[in-house]
């Protein structure tokens, strides 16, 4: 795996080692937090909430909920990408090159229209639960 | 058996009860869930009214208002006319045996859930995941029979 740091790298990085996923929907186009409307399809990756750090003897651990958003001029192309992410990420186990271990569980997927009745594109929503566990700092 | 002890289990009523305590515990966190989601979205936003003055014939002119207090990316989406809270609504699925709950927007109030998520052209106001990730050792409790 490259080199991450963060969960939103590893799942950057994941995504680009995925031959599928990268084919359908290239990594560079996957952006973190939010993106102004740009060339579709494009996807977005994001954490709406995630629960305080627990802690152990040895590690940390925070539950976080992430979320991947693409938006696609189709429907069908939409839901393969979509489809994709879930066969990619879901129960996807990892670690971070800081020492941390990372397990990704998939929560649930839906699409909806985008709000702008006159254009026909969709937005294909991916929800992940990601448990982070770190090493206790000393 | 001379004097031995019958033990009879009645395991309908007993699958009934549960049923039943599973499903009120279900009811209980759907709605606290649903009174905090409400909660978060009632930061007010409801404007000052701007009075529009006179022309140079002395005529009045028409009003504005003005909404100074608008919610931030990540924020909850704050109040304005009350009608996308009105739209939040919790629902039970009247099955006892395999209860379930859900807390969410109406179709009319569909905007709030592009809030919740963010759009193409405005970023997300999550106000539904932040507040279930908040609330969700409560949920436990009451799910489960506690915190009464």
């Amino acid at each position: 795996m490259a080199d991450a740091t963060t969960v939103s790298e590893l799942l950057h990085a994941l995504w680009a080692a995925d031959a599928t996923l990268n084919g359908l929907l290239p990594a560079e186009r996957v952006f973190t937090g939010w993106a102004p409307p740009g060339t579709m399809p494009y996807a977005v990756l994001s954490q709406p909430a995630g629960t305080p750090a627990g802690q152990g003897h040895r590690n940390r651990w925070s539950n976080e909920q992430w979320r991947v958003q693409v938006w696609s001029a189709g429907y069908n192309a939409g839901l393969a990408i979509r489809q994709a992410v879930e066969d990619c990420l879901a129960n996807a186990d990892a670690s971070l090159t800081t020492g941390g271990v990372v397990r990704i569980r998939f929560e649930g997927s839906f699409n909806l229209p985008e709000e702008d009745p006159t254009a026909t594109i969709w937005q294909f929503v991916t929800q992940f639960s990601v448990v982070v566990e770190r090493p206790r700092a000393l | 058996m001379a004097g031995g002890l019958t033990l009879k289990f009645h395991d309908r009523e007993f699958k009934r009860h549960l049923s039943r305590a599973t499903a009120t515990g279900l009811k209980r966190a759907a709605v606290h869930l649903h009174s905090k989601c409400r909660q978060a979205v009632s930061k007010p936003n409801t404007g000052t009214r701007v009075l529009g003055g006179r022309d140079a014939r002395g005529k009045f002119l028409p009003g504005h208002t003005v909404y100074d207090n608008p919610s931030q990316p990540g924020e909850s989406p704050h109040l304005r006319t009350g009608f996308g809270r009105s739209q939040i609504v919790w629902e039970y699925n009247g099955n006892d045996k395999d209860p379930a709950v859900r807390v969410g927007a109406t179709l009319a109030g569909i905007y709030m859930i592009y809030l919740e998520l963010g759009t193409r052209n405005v970023e997300a106001r999550p106000w539904l995941m932040l507040t279930l990730m908040q609330q969700t050792p409560t949920l436990g409790v009451l799910a489960t029979g506690g915190g009464r």
